[in-house]
């Protein structure tokens, strides 16, 4: 999949959009002052360059995104296991359950998902 | 501008010295607390930014007017070091070869300290204008830096950490940094706040913009850097248990990464000679009193020593190393012997040669000179503005300029023209009346001595 690239900084940004989406530039200026610590034209400007990149779009000074915080983290994972994991989600899995302690309601959720997928849907 | 330049020059001469004394004692206090280091270079940067200074005998500044002045003026060029060697290696030198108007172009000095200072002030300009550039660079690249807790930041953009800012400086982290490594690596760059660390290193690459040419002070800066993350990492230790030091040595080592050379504004984490700092933060013992006593003591001494400029020149000898023929208005030599006294008047051609010889007067200033028999050497010079000077060689061991004793340089008194023995040459002299030492004050035009043999001064000595 190749959706535009959120850097770490801008992703930030696109999780306070996610959570407050649809907004006004004004409220997202506001947002990101208190939760990000950034001047009025830091925030103008990654709206911009995120517009130009088509991750979100401004249309009467209203912003919404382009891409669903589930598109953007699937995109993460993918570029993760093909980066580090030479592709194999298996590798990533097992590694992932290795490191981490998975506790028995997650181990259930991930079981859930594992059988969606094998029963052909999609999410 | 060329005074101004001139006055730097000389100013970076002296703080040369002081650099220099600093580096060694640097070696010498290596068990001492790297703050005193800093505070060292503290008093090389008094010295380098202040325009006057106190006089002293204490001083241990060899001159604190390397080239003077007159060398913009002409005639002929001669360095005061303080260091006689070196002043005769390079007086000698020079002294046959720069002469204005005879062996190199008239106002030679000048356009020579002109072109200098204008390639100076360019130096000064460029190093600004990347000073500003980096910054600005700086400043774009961290400006959607995330905040995580008060004034401490993150970024994509950072590779290693540094402080920004003069008035509210901020924490620049990497977004790679997490946990324990970052409480380290964020109480170092607080030390560095709380030290104003931030500041000093802005007054240092402003000093070193300022003074550029010389080599010292770029040593001057890059140690000063260098002292000053050791300052800092001791800052933190003192606050840690040894068993935290490892962690933190780890934390340094892994910051280390993508060292720049001299950096103009960030206080990187790990820029800095990190086995260095490694070796130094596991080997930290905390200092004894008496070790800090020493090292306040050294910097007492160091301050008086290089902060005080040498006596100055007295007005005698000043104006002996001064004087330029087109000032002169007469001029008589006379010798003083036993059978009596032999005098002539200068011509004018002979002026230039007379201010060149009095412009090498030098030598310590003798306040209670030995009372000396025998033959003396005198110059009675008359001035356009109407002073009157006696410049005198005491048989080849004192120059005595109006009354002032110097013991000068005793090949330069013998080089004086005129010999002790009475065969002397028929052209040169006439003989006065009784014998006795002739007053400035009573010197007649030259015309009229060599008509007036018997004008019977009285001695006035």
């Amino acid at each position: 999949m190749s959706l535009p690239k959120i850097h770490e900084s801008e992703y930030r940004f696109c999780l306070i959009l996610w959570e407050h989406e649809p907004a006004t530039a004004a409220e997202l200026v506001r947002l990101c002052q208190e939760q990000l610590g950034w001047k009025r034209t830091t925030t103008y400007t990654v709206i911009k360059r995120l517009g130009e990149r088509g991750v979100l779009k401004n249309e009467n000074r209203t912003v919404t995104s382009l891409i669903s915080k589930e598109e953007a983290q699937a995109c993460e994972i993918d570029e993760l296991v093909e980066k580090k994991f030479e592709g194999s989600l298996p590798a990533f899995i097992a590694a992932f359950t290795r490191h981490q302690d998975i506790s028995g309601k997650e181990l259930d959720e991930v079981q859930r998902m594992i059988d969606r997928i094998r029963k052909g849907g999609a999410q | 501008m060329n005074k101004i330049f001139l006055e730097l020059v000389n100013r970076s001469i002296s703080a040369g010295w002081l650099v220099l004394a600093v580096l060694l004692l640097r070696l010498i206090l290596k068990r001492a607390p790297r703050w005193v280091s800093v505070l060292l270079w503290g008093i090389v940067a008094v010295r380098l930014i202040c325009p006057f200074s106190v006089e002293s005998a204490l001083s241990l500044i060899p001159s604190a007017e390397t080239i003077p002045e007159k060398v913009l003026s002409g005639p002929s060029f001669d360095i005061q070091s303080g260091i006689g060697p070196v002043d005769d290696l390079v007086n000698d030198y020079l002294g046959d070869r720069y002469f204005e108007g005879i062996t190199v172009p008239r106002h030679q000095g000048l356009h020579v300290m002109t072109a200098l200072a204008v390639l100076w002030a360019a130096g000064v300009f460029l190093l600004a204008v990347y000073a500003a550039a980096s910054y600005l660079r700086l400043w774009g690249r961290v400006r959607t830096a995330v905040r995580y807790r008060d004034n401490i930041f993150r970024s994509e953009n950072v590779s290693s950490p540094f402080v920004l800012g003069v008035v509210r400086p901020r924490i620049y982290l990497p977004f790679t940094i997490d946990g324990q490594a970052l409480e380290h690596v964020v109480a170092h760059e607080q030390a560095h706040i709380r030290r104003r660390d931030h500041w000093w290193k802005q007054l240092g690459f402003l000093l070193l913009a300022v003074y550029w040419f010389h080599p010292l002070i770029w040593a001057a800066y890059v140690v000063l850097c260098r002292d000053i993350e050791l300052a800092c990492d001791e800052k933190v230790i003192r606050g840690l248990e040894s068993g935290q030091r490892a962690a933190y040595t780890q934390a340094l080592l892994d910051c280390s990464v993508g060292r720049r050379a001299i950096a103009a504004c960030p206080l990187a984490f790990g820029e800095v000679g990190v086995k260095a700092r490694v070796k130094a933060v596991m080997h930290y013992r905390k200092p004894g009193r008496w070790l800090i006593a020493a090292a306040v003591i050294v910097c007492i001494v160091v301050s008086i020593g290089f902060l005080t400029d040498p006596a100055a020149e007295r007005a005698s000898l000043k104006w002996a190393r001064e004087l330029s023929a087109r000032d002169i208005a007469s001029a008589d030599f006379e010798i003083f012997l036993y059978s009596g006294n032999k005098f002539r008047s200068l011509a004018e051609e002979e002026f230039v040669g007379l201010a060149a010889l009095l412009n090498q007067s030098g030598g310590k200033y003798q306040p209670e000179p030995e009372v000396l028999d025998g033959g003396s050497k005198f110059f009675h010079i008359r001035m356009k503005d109407g002073t009157s000077h006696e410049v005198r060689n005491i048989g080849n061991v004192y120059l005595v300029i109006d009354e002032d004793y110097y013991e000068a340089d005793y090949r330069w008194l013998e080089s004086w023209p005129g010999t002790w023995t009475t065969g002397e040459p028929d052209e040169f002299f006439d003989r006065t009346a009784n014998g006795g030492v002739r007053e400035a004050a009573a010197i007649r035009p030259v015309d009229e001595t060599h008509t007036n043999p018997d004008s019977g001064e009285r001695p006035s000595k």
